[in-house]
């Protein structure tokens, strides 16, 4: 047994003494950070390493959520490769991603200049704005697939009174994505407009006083200090923008349940119904361990290319 | 007069970290002795607990919610806790709930979900007839008509009893044949006839259809499932043969059966339009309740839905279902049906009240069982209150049979009745035919080309089951 006799000497049992090492003050500190952090990090330990390490296991068995797995090996992956709705949903995905979050990231930047002067009214467009983002998506989605009906707002005021015959927007091969689109694009601009906000009060008003004391015009100004400036923000709003876009789940869920035939059937939801529906667990955790390395690369991808960038 | 609120700064007691220590530990132990009291009376302890989880379908909701509330009054050791899901979620969220442990006691499912996965994969329990207070498995049997139970019974064993019972007829709109000149007792009895008949009765406000002569709804890959089903057993055709891997779904008998609904909506006449139908899976059958389609097929829980705001309040009636072999039309007994569909043949369909083998209390089984009982001992209040047919032997005969609008028709249908046959990886072969169907009906691919491009995918996913 062990006597403390102060706080820097302890005598075992055997009576002989020794200094216990005495922690810097740097030392001192980062313990402290990792105790305060230790329940956040097991907290995604168990919520996210554990359950990503678990499906990739789960990739290489066939089970059911209600039967035990059975080693497949690479079966499911190879199945994959003939899955003609694993690939329409990559294709869904991808087309989703970009047809959403390019115009979502241009009308945010739009209306982030606009909205970044000091005006009276500017606190309310820019609470305006941002209503949509702190709205559920299942309650836009149902409300959007009213707007969407056949006799829906849409039809309405966008197709009737110029004499366009009214459409079932949600059950059209052609017109459902776009539906969902329209709907995302609404949903989304406000946050990507206070993100880039953030990103234009951070750039010193100095720069620009510079340049127009040289003459620089509003076009030169915005294309030489604020897009440079920007390239952090950007870079954080197409990593968000793909991540999002590349999970998206709900807005396909609600509105079209991936329909009609498979033009709105993204990969989570693939995923979700491959697990839950047609029970193949394996398959949807090969699904999963796919999209998840394609979030991956192309999130790579995107830091590699805006460094490349910034270094031209 | 002491300042309570202002605290050191005049004076008053100082929380010192000791205090403030003391106070969170007495806290922390008053909140563990709380938890850890009695929340409830002894007697309420000892209450089994069952969970019940439906569809939605008003009138069966509040049938449902009323039975509960007796059963619980008559067991006060018994809570039934009920759960309405919605339809569109309701198939996926009690796998998933199976699944992770968390589902309901009390199963009710369709009979193609029961056949395709639930019994196969242990889902579902055996009948216990003695909790649900029959004296054996052949007094249970008898209780009910023979293809009662067909839904649920695999093997010889029984897996659940009918909470609803369902053949499909047709609903006409009746107001809308006699305001074109025709008469609604004298109804399309093949598909012919309802594409003439269907042509007069169309109405159109420039090219969009305010009234379709006749449609079939455009919902989830169950409906798809009932409804190309329904056409299948007509033309003898099969999404997969009886041997469970041939995929015989582009073959001749299946391509005719898609070419009767396709016709419909892309050949002249067009009588029918997908792009103008209800999307609503809770309201089924919104469109014909509303008057926007003259005749759609119908069951007998639908009539329950019809309501004084409908349009169609008193201007409906219920006919026999198109066919495409109409035989000897109102004496079914005379054209017996056969395999290759030459003769007709209406669907039969059910879903099933059933205990989960997965609820490993003993206690909780013998209640749901208890419970199954009960709720299916009103087949009378079932009929009146819901339209629910719950075909206990001789049922045809009871008062509330009788008051069942169209009762002939419904029960001459039954006559006609198979349940459609299931297929292996049954849920992802239904999701697999609703995309065929709606690249097909809804964007007009030619019916063989669209079930060409399914096979393929059927039959990995068959291999893959």
């Amino acid at each position: 047994m062990s006597t403390t006799v102060d706080p820097d000497r302890t005598i075992d049992v055997v009576g002989v003494a020794y200094h216990r090492p005495r922690l810097s003050h740097m030392q001192k500190r980062n313990l402290w950070g990792f105790l305060f952090t230790l329940p956040a990090l097991c907290f995604f330990l168990v919520f996210a390493i554990i359950p990503i390490a678990r499906t990739f296991y789960l990739s290489f068995f066939t089970f059911s959520v209600v039967e035990k797995p059975v080693f497949a090996g690479w079966e499911n992956y190879r199945a994959l490769l003939d899955d003609q709705r694993f690939h329409a949903s990559l294709v869904n995905s991808f087309a989703y991603v970009f047809m959403t979050y390019i115009p979502v990231a241009i009308i945010a930047l739009a209306l982030a200049l606009a909205l970044n002067v000091r005006l009276r009214a500017v606190g309310f467009f820019r609470t305006l704005y941002f209503i949509p983002v702190v709205m559920s998506w299942v309650v836009v989605s149902a409300i959007w697939k009213m707007i969407f009906n056949r006799q829906g707002l849409m039809n309405a005021f966008f197709l009737e009174p110029f004499g366009i015959a009214p459409k079932n927007w949600l059950t059209d091969q052609d017109w459902a994505p776009r539906a969902i689109v329209i709907m995302s694009v609404w949903k989304e601009v406000g946050f990507f407009m206070v993100v880039f906000l953030a990103g234009l009060q951070q750039i010193p008003s100095d720069y620009y006083e510079a340049a127009r004391v040289d003459g620089a015009s509003g076009w030169q100004l915005f294309r030489s200090i604020t897009m440079p400036l920007l390239r952090p923000t950007l870079l954080f709003v197409s990593v968000i923008g793909m991540i999002t876009g590349l999970q998206v789940f709900v807005p396909q869920w609600v509105m079209t349940q991936g329909g009609p035939v498979t033009a709105t059937l993204v990969m989570s939801l693939n995923i979700y119904q491959t697990a839950f529906v047609f029970l193949k667990g394996g398959t949807a955790a090969a699904m999963s361990v796919v999209l998840f390395l394609i979030i991956g690369s192309v999130t790579l991808v995107q830091f590699w290319l805006n460094r490349l960038g910034a270094n031209d | 007069m002491t300042n309570r609120g202002a605290g050191p700064r005049t004076g008053g007691h100082r929380v010192d970290r000791r205090t403030l220590a003391k106070g969170a530990i007495g806290a922390a132990a008053t909140a563990a002795l709380a938890t850890s009291l009695p929340v409830a009376p002894a007697a309420a302890q000892d209450k089994t607990v069952i969970k019940f989880w439906t569809h939605t379908h008003p009138p069966m909701v509040e049938l449902n919610k009323a039975l509960v509330a007796d059963f619980m009054a008559a067991n006060p050791d018994i809570e039934v806790q009920y759960e309405i899901i919605p339809n569109n979620e309701f198939a996926t969220k009690m796998l998933a709930s199976m699944g992770t442990g968390t589902g309901p006691d009390i199963i009710n499912m369709d009979d193609a979900q029961m056949r395709s996965t639930y019994i196969p994969k242990g889902l579902v329990q055996e009948v216990d007839p003695a909790n649900m207070g029959y004296g054996s498995l052949d007094d249970l049997k008898a209780a009910y008509i023979p293809t009662a139970l067909e839904g649920s019974t695999v093997d010889g064993k029984v897996y659940g009893v009918p909470s609803e019972f369902n053949v499909t007829a047709m609903a006409v709109n009746d107001a809308a044949f006699t305001e074109v000149g025709l008469d609604p007792k004298a109804p399309p009895a093949d598909w012919t006839a309802v594409t003439e008949q269907g042509a007069k009765l169309v109405v159109k406000d420039g090219d969009t259809f305010t009234r379709r002569g006749f449609d079939f709804t455009y919902l989830h890959a169950g409906w798809y499932h009932n409804l190309f089903g329904t056409l299948l057993l007509q033309t003898g055709g099969r999404v997969v043969a009886e041997d469970g891997t041939t995929v015989t779904v582009a073959e001749a008998p299946s391509v005719e059966a898609l070419h009767i609904w396709y016709d419909l909506i892309w050949k002249e006449p067009k009588i029918a339009d997908p792009t103008v139908a209800n999307q609503d899976a809770t309201v089924p059958y919104q469109d014909f309740l509303d008057g926007k389609v003259a005749m759609m097929p119908f069951n007998p829980w639908g009539m329950g839905l019809i309501t004084s705001d409908s349009v169609v309040a008193d201007t409906w009636s219920i006919a026999p279902l198109p066919q495409k072999h109409p035989g000897s039309a109102g004496t079914p007994e005379a054209t017996p049906v056969s395999a290759d569909g030459a003769g007709p043949v209406t669907p039969l369909y059910a879903y099933y009240w059933s205990v989960n083998a997965l609820t490993t209390d003993e206690k909780k089984k013998a209640a749901a069982f208890k419970f199954i009982g009960y709720i299916s001992s009103f087949p009378g209040r079932w009929l009146k209150e819901s339209s629910f047919i719950q075909p206990k032997t001789g049922w045809e005969d009871s008062e509330e049979a009788k008051e069942l609008p169209f009762f002939e028709v419904w029960s001459s249908e039954m006559l006609k009745g198979q349940f459609l046959p299931v297929t292996p990886a049954g849920e992802q072969v239904d999701t697999l035919m609703k995309s065929a169907l709606e690249q097909s009906l809804l964007s007009g691919e030619d019916p063989q080309e669209a079930l060409d491009g399914v096979k393929p995918q059927i039959e990995a996913a068959i291999a893959s089951s």
